[in-house]
């Protein structure tokens, strides 16, 4: 629940009897005064719906919960005779406003699904000016490269940053926000590493066809359209996902629990499933502001049996889950087998051949052409590390990369396809730890020059990473 | 990056995927002069596809060389295979002889680690080693990172991190005090070619095993090393020290260039009481020591051959005689005094007392007791040693036997005005990875509860400073009789410390539940 460890460690140092004044607890919320540094003492209260706690406090942090929530049920789970305190008016208020958001939310809810669905013709005349407006950045934007281009690569320099700075925010005017982070993305690779020409040109080239899409939108397939759209970071509703998305129902095994973070103090979260039955990979995308708890829950490697709606698009990846999410207990197994149970249920999950993985990789390319990260799998790899160099080149890709894997190899090959690793050194560490030499099974996301492992496994034990490097 | 030109259909030929480098350079160069694809063959579908376009389109058009580098940068990432790279066969770990620590051991070892108390950190470690458990793979980088910035720990880490943290180890060259010295070739090669603490460490090794042979092996590239490399090599020497180093030490003891080398072997020698130095000494000091003792009226000729200093400090209280005679009884063998005299250390102790010399004899004897680790000499030193101020008694009680020790503190345990220092002392005198006994925890309750519950602000910085770790020290038996969870309600000041007390005693209480043998099989 903790934010972070300094946030667990100053609450640890605030479960001091000292510095609440008032404790109080109730069947459904817990509440305290704490004495800070201010001549007021902050009040701090949590609520309990279903065992699942929200926070409030009047104190400045700005970290969601804050420490001094997190010491108020600190101190319950330590010594719950201390909470004797009356219910002040304060709680009242907020319990019962709570609750009328909760009624509202319902009956708003409940409007909904009885109301008729949006007029169809209102809809469609909304996102026809949208795409009006994004056009008509995307026009510009790519009168500007078609400049730049002219010009050539060789003219830039990373000082130029104030320009593509300024182009991005005209992208934002337009509604097209996502089209001006392609571009200040792509342009930072300016100067980066001695292919960086090769790398820059990709990236624009792969702009240029978004732009070029988004002109002729009207007469895209469908699930190119889906396509163009999510690339462009116009976002689906949740409801648009649900009635036109493909849906699939099964066992899903969970590889991968990763946060990322952002910039302006946005968190990615993503999980990534594969079902079981089905052998379909999914991955469950959600952002939160700091202000806002990330949802917990899909443990790597538990099984859920659940019903996935996917976002629209041919080979699409994104999804969401449907109603309810049920855990399937039975492989729980007793603590110490637990880690072995585990590693073999992962084994039957990844069970394509190299091959077959980068003809996935490439299907998902064709249908996507702007697909950032693919998932892929593969057995029986070796990682290699390679003492850091410092080449003439610097920074980026150009440098010699210091962990890669070797993939399996043919038979009585001493030739290994090898694969460069975007990790770090304490994750690497963990992987060679794990594979004490001899191969192993890894999953993980590729993006066309890289892979970043998100889970590695062997007979015996596995290793998942927390956290995600940000995509660039 | 490299892509395969031959493509999954065979039929094709795509060579088109070569021009990326020419459309590379064209960008640079910039897309206003004229440029055009190379061109393409019948079997080329994509480049057929690109050559429709550039003719339906001229290059000069807008976007023309962006359009075409996405579509041919989408080829190429779809047609992408890994390059291949020289595999070479890798050294595998080696199978686990012990058991795997049950996962219930994890977060006692990150909570353990994230505390950062030496003390409890090794009593966890020591209990993995002596339970037969290695630590779960994921966990070995953190713990060899850790041995990497703390000497102290590398002990007990190398214990638990079984075959496979051996194996990582070698793979680190930060983690190579962890890789294991027992191989042959490794030894060799380290010896040969590591850093000097990694030569020390295969010395160290060595001399714990075969310490004829490690000597030889110093012996063997002793001309070759400079001053500073022999001086730390020297010392390794005192492990495993026995009558075979003499003619080695006293060698270099006469002829090596270095003063701190020459210093060393000095010292080593006077703790090899069978030696021709140990002799000399006992030569000097016999005429000396009769009914009385009495110091020497002058230096002899061969004493700064024998690093005896000649010359006093300035600052020194003692005069240039008592001076003499602390140089040299520090370096006899205490041995030598029970034999000449026929009494024990505390009759002789007695009887010096009455001497004119009896600070320096002190002085030297308390050195020289710490130094040849003479127990019964520090168990008589030891109560002279604090009233007489001859230093600080902490080096003797580390030496001391447990009971003797608590004896000591026991005397101490009335003076309750300096609790800093009883604390202190307790704990430099229990070396780490002991306890203290039941008994004297016991007794040593009231004055901890005392101070906790009306201590003024002396005794609250000696909690401060000392309690957590002396929470690591007391007998499982007393743990949770100080009442740490109300004086967290009552003491502010200390809230920080007491809780470090209470996640100390949490912990070893863990401990003892996972080590304890359980009642269904593990």
């Amino acid at each position: 629940m903790s934010p972070d460890a300094s946030s667990t460690k100053a609450a640890q140092g605030l479960v001091v009897p000292a510095k609440w004044p008032a404790l109080g607890a109730s069947d459904e919320a817990v509440w305290g005064e704490c004495q800070g540094s201010g001549s007021k003492p902050y009040q701090t209260q949590v609520h309990f719906v279903a065992g699942v706690p929200s926070f409030k406090c009047s104190c400045p942090s700005r970290k969601f919960p804050c420490k001094h929530g997190l010491a108020l049920l600190l101190f319950l789970a330590r010594d719950s005779s201390a909470f004797t305190a009356v219910e002040p008016g304060w709680v009242t208020e907020w319990l019962s406003s709570r609750r009328d958001r909760a009624e509202k939310k319902e009956i708003k809810a409940a409007e909904a699904a009885s109301a008729a669905p949006p007029d169809p013709a209102v809809v469609l005349k909304r996102q026809a000016q949208r795409l009006q407006r994004m056009c008509a950045g995307a026009r510009e934007l790519a009168l500007w490269l078609d400049d730049l281009m002219r010009q050539g690569l060789a003219t830039l320099s990373s000082e130029q940053e104030q320009n593509w700075q300024a182009m991005a925010a005209r992208m934002v005017d337009a509604q097209a926000a996502r089209l001006g982070q392609l571009l200040t993305n792509a342009m930072t690779l300016v100067g980066q590493g001695r292919d960086w020409p090769a790398r820059l040109l990709q990236r624009l080239g792969s702009l240029q066809l978004l732009l070029d899409a988004l002109q002729r939108y009207e007469q895209l397939p469908a699930s190119m359209q889906a396509h163009v759209r999510q690339a462009l970071g116009w976002s689906y509703d949740r409801d648009e996902v649900l009635v036109a998305g493909e849906r699939v129902t099964d066992q899903w095994r969970v590889l991968a629990n990763v946060v990322t973070e952002l910039e302006n103090r946005l968190t990615e979260h993503r999980v990534w499933l594969q079902g079981t039955h089905t052998q379909r990979r999914a991955l469950l995308l959600d952002y939160a502001h700091a202000t806002r708890p990330v949802e917990m829950g899909w443990a790597v490697g538990q099984l859920v049996g659940a019903e996935l709606a996917f976002y629209p698009g041919d080979q699409a990846l994104r999804a969401l889950a449907v109603g309810a999410v049920t855990p399937a207990g039975t492989d729980d197994a007793a603590e110490g087998a637990a880690d072995v149970a585990l590693a073999q249920a992962f084994a039957a999950t990844c069970c394509r051949d190299e091959g077959q993985e980068w003809m996935a990789m490439a299907k998902q390319c064709l249908a996507n052409p702007w697909l950032m990260q693919s998932p892929v799998c593969f057995r029986d790899v070796r990682l290699m590390h390679h003492e850091p160099q410092n080449t003439e080149a610097g920074l980026g890709s150009a440098a010699v990369p210091e962990w890669t894997l070797h993939l399996s190899a043919d038979p009585g090959g001493q030739v290994r396809p090898s694969v460069d690793l975007r990790i770090v050194d304490a994750h690497a560490w963990q992987m060679m730890a794990l594979s004490g030499g001899e191969a192993f099974n890894v999953f993980g996301e590729w993006n066309g020059e890289r892979l970043t492992p998100l889970l590695a496994w062997n007979a015996a034990e596995y290793w998942a990473a927390t956290h995600a490097p940000q995509e660039q | 990056m490299t892509t395969s030109t031959t493509s999954t259909t065979g039929a094709l030929d795509i060579g088109s995927l070569d021009h990326w480098d020419e459309l590379v350079k064209v960008a640079l160069v910039g897309a206003d002069r004229h440029w055009t694809l190379p061109p393409a063959t019948a079997r080329d579908p994509i480049a057929s596809a690109l050559h429709e376009r550039l003719s339906a389109e001229p290059s000069a058009a807008s976007g023309q060389l962006l359009r075409v580098a996405g579509a041919l940068a989408l080829a190429r990432r779809v047609a992408w295979l890994p390059a291949s790279d020289v595999s070479v066969p890798a050294e595998v770990a080696a199978p686990e002889s012990r058991r795997r620590a049950p996962p219930a051991w994890l977060p006692l070892l990150e909570r353990v680690m994230s505390i950062g108390l030496l003390r409890l950190q090794v009593q966890v470690l020591r209990e993995m080693d002596r339970a037969g458990l290695h630590v779960p793979s994921v966990k070995l980088p953190l713990l060899l990172q850790m041995g990497a910035g703390n000497t102290a720990l590398r002990g007990e880490i190398g214990a638990v991190i079984g075959e496979r943290g051996r194996w990582l180890a070698k793979c680190n060259p930060q983690w190579a005090y962890a890789a294991g010295v027992h191989e042959q070739a490794d030894t060799q090669t380290l010896w040969r070619e590591g850093t000097l603490e990694q030569r020390r460490q295969v010395l160290l090794g060595q001399r714990a095993t075969d310490p004829d042979a490690a000597r030889e092996r110093l012996n063997q590239e002793w001309g070759s090393l400079p001053a500073k490399e022999r001086a730390a090599l020297i010392e390794c020497l005192a492990t495993g020290l026995n009558p075979a180093d003499e003619s080695f030490l006293q060698t270099q003891l006469g002829k090596d260039r270095s003063q701190d080398v020459r210093r060393i072997a000095a010292e080593l020698l006077s703790d090899l009481p069978g030696s021709a130095y140990a002799l000399r000494m006992v030569e000097r000091l016999r005429p000396l020591v009769g009914e009385t003792m009495d110091a020497p009226m002058q230096v002899g000729e061969d004493w700064q051959a024998d690093q005896l200093e000649i010359k006093r400090p300035a600052y020194e209280k003692l005069g240039d005689r008592a001076w003499w005679l602390f140089q040299l009884v520090r370096r006899t063998p205490l041995s030598w005094w029970e034999q000449h005299t026929g009494r024990s250390p505390a009759q002789i102790l007695v009887w010096s007392m009455q001497s004119d010399w009896k600070d320096a004899l002190l002085r030297a004897w308390s050195q020289a007791a710490v130094r040849q680790r003479n127990a019964a000499w520090c168990e008589a030193l030891i109560e002279l040693v604090d009233q007489e101020d001859l230093g600080s008694p902490q080096a003797m009680l580390a030496l001391l036997a447990p009971a003797q020790r608590e004896q000591f503190y026991e005397r101490r345990l009335a003076d309750k005005k300096y609790l800093y220092s009883l604390l202190g002392l307790i704990l430099a005198g229990c070396p780490v990875g002991q306890q203290l006994s039941s008994v004297f925890s016991m007794k040593l309750l009231p004055i901890l509860r005392t101070s906790l519950a009306k201590g003024n602000q002396h005794d609250q910085y000696a909690l401060r400073e000392h309690l957590p770790e002396l929470m690591c020290v007391l007998h499982p038996d007393s743990l949770r009789l100080i009442d740490l969870e109300r004086s967290l309600h009552e003491i502010d000041a200390l809230a920080t410390c007491l809780m470090q007390c209470i996640q100390v005693r949490d912990c070893r209480e863990r401990l003892a539940q996972l080590v304890s043998p359980p009642l269904e099989g593990n």
